[in-house]
């Protein structure tokens, strides 16, 4: 039954809000009208379990070992060469990573000066080998995960978590960070754009005024999410959001899964 | 179909504080009619709002939607009866597409993600709004997200629809076109506005709220006319009266 007929037109300019750096990296993610490639036909399932398999003996190398690092890399390199991906958004979300990589590096470096033996290389401190390790592995890391987002959407990767029994309050709560990703950063934007216009060289932009400009973030997400919630109660939510339901796995799923992770345990292995 | 009325008896509301935003509302809409509830900025039209869709309850008094009285048990009983459009329509589209935003309803009532998909996109086509279906909301215009709002309730097929301030942020062409399709609409509408012009345009009878109480209820026509009244309770005049 609908009760409304002959709706005329609606007029609109189709705009995009300028937003930061946060607000763009939330939206690099993959989108269900990329290119087709081989990993966005796989079942989710197959994909997390690849990525979750790929994660798991990255972690397991030996902190001395740059070359089996290396060799675990080149999955992660590979697929985004196949998927023709850009790099920006990558060495964005690398970006973000590094002071911290560094810090630990340094950090590896200051504690452990003890001179290590290499083939072919000599005498090293240990410390710089298990740092340089140890940023191979974050820059892998980072990149396997960016590939992963590119890979399948979202509501995609989540039917996936849904489907290996993730609990669904877990599932939830990565959509929910998603989606209130974006509003958190449009409301961030507005107040900064709203502090910017009021403020006069540093005046205004002082550590206490910014200080009470975060608690009023705050107070205004708080806000925002209660009638987020609110409107989303009026439309019959529950306390699950409902999501595509999981399809059967296919021998094509099994097959290149079963290959991937073959070639994961060779190369973790391999002497 | 039998579309419900609504009845506020005698409803109070009064916050931890002290703070009294409601007191005595007395309002029957009575079924497939088209109410309008107008009043200055903190006269409590929102809370009245909230308090029909069962967000707050009241501290003395009852709400019915039809003979059900909204409390909690009924909560969901109430929800599937209500369809409400908030003041922000950023506030109601928060999936990452427009066509994701209007189906969440419909898989929220176990309907099949595949035919939601096709119920969203058909609501879309009627109001010639295809074009943005696999837009995240936050790529559109101001008309355009308050009409997808729009598309998401009324996909969903609401026997009572509660409006909250809808045409501010309407430009002029929009809010023409919104008015045709509030015309069109046959279920039972409640319009909270300060849009007098709106109002005038859309709503057979109106009441105006004033410090929680309502102060006067009566034809839309006779009543928005009075201009002693409203200047009393901080109104104007609709501008085509002006």
């Amino acid at each position: 039954m609908t009760r409304f007929v002959g709706v005329t037109r609606v007029a609109g300019v189709t705009r995009f809000a300028g937003m930061k750096d946060s607000c763009r990296i939330i939206n690099d993610g993959a989108s269900s009208t990329g290119p087709m490639n081989l990993f966005r036909e796989l079942d989710p399932r197959t994909t997390l379990v690849v990525w979750g398999f790929h994660c798991v003996l990255l972690a397991s190398i030996s902190r001395y070992d740059v070359s089996k690092t290396l060799l675990l890399g080149a999955f992660p390199v590979f697929a985004f060469l196949a998927m023709n991906l850009r790099i920006q958004p990558f060495l964005r979300r690398l970006r973000i990573v590094v002071p911290f990589i560094l810090l630990m590096v340094l950090a590896n470096v200051w504690f452990d000066p003890s001179p290590v033996a290499l083939r072919g290389i000599g005498q090293m401190p240990s410390g710089l080998l298990t740092g340089v390790v140890l940023a191979s592995k974050a820059a892998v890391s980072i990149l396997s995960l960016y590939v992963l987002e590119q890979t399948i959407p979202l509501d995609r990767l989540c039917t996936g978590l849904r489907g290996l029994r993730v609990p669904d309050a877990l599932v939830d709560q990565l959509l929910f960070l998603h989606r209130y990703g974006l509003v958190v950063a449009a409301e961030a934007d507005t107040m900064r754009r709203a502090r910017d216009l009021r403020s006069i060289g540093k005046q205004g932009r002082g550590l206490l005024e910014t200080t009470r400009l975060l608690g009023t973030f705050f107070l205004r997400c708080h806000d925002r999410s209660r009638r987020i919630h609110r409107s989303m109660l009026a439309r019959g939510f529950s306390g699950s959001l409902p999501l595509p339901p999981s399809s059967l796995l296919t021998v094509r799923d099994f097959a290149w899964g079963g290959t991937l992770v073959t070639i994961f345990l060779i190369s973790r292995w391999y002497p | 179909m039998n579309l419900p009325r609504i009845s506020l008896d005698a409803v109070s509301l009064q916050y931890p504080c002290g703070t009294r935003a409601l007191h005595g509302v007395h309002l029957q809409i009575s079924a497939g009619s088209a109410f309008g509830i107008v009043g200055p900025n903190g006269a409590g039209k929102s809370t009245l709002l909230n308090m029909m869709c069962g967000f707050c309850q009241p501290t003395t008094g009852t709400v019915h939607i039809g003979d059900v009285l909204v409390e909690r048990r009924s909560l969901d009983h109430i929800r599937s009866l209500l369809g409400v459009l908030f003041q922000h329509a950023d506030d109601q589209l928060f999936q990452a597409t427009v066509i994701d935003d209007i189906g969440f309803g419909l898989r929220n009532r176990g309907i099949p993600y595949a035919q939601a998909e096709s119920q969203a996109r058909e609501i879309l086509r009627r109001f010639d709004l295809e074009s943005i279906a696999q837009k995240s909301p936050f790529q559109l215009s101001s008309g355009q997200k308050r009409f997808a709002a729009l598309c998401g309730v009324l996909v969903m097929e609401p026997q009572v629809l509660l409006l909250d301030e809808p045409t501010s942020d309407l430009d002029p062409r929009n809010r023409r076109r919104f008015l045709d399709v509030f015309r069109k609409l046959s279920m039972t509408r409640l319009v909270i506005s300060h849009d007098l012009d709106f109002v005038w345009d859309a709503c057979d009878t109106v009441a105006i709220l004033d410090k929680g109480q309502v102060v006067a209820q009566g034809p839309t026509r006779e009543l928005l006319q009075n201009e002693s009244l409203l200047l009393q309770h901080s109104l104007e005049l609709p501008l085509r009266l002006q």
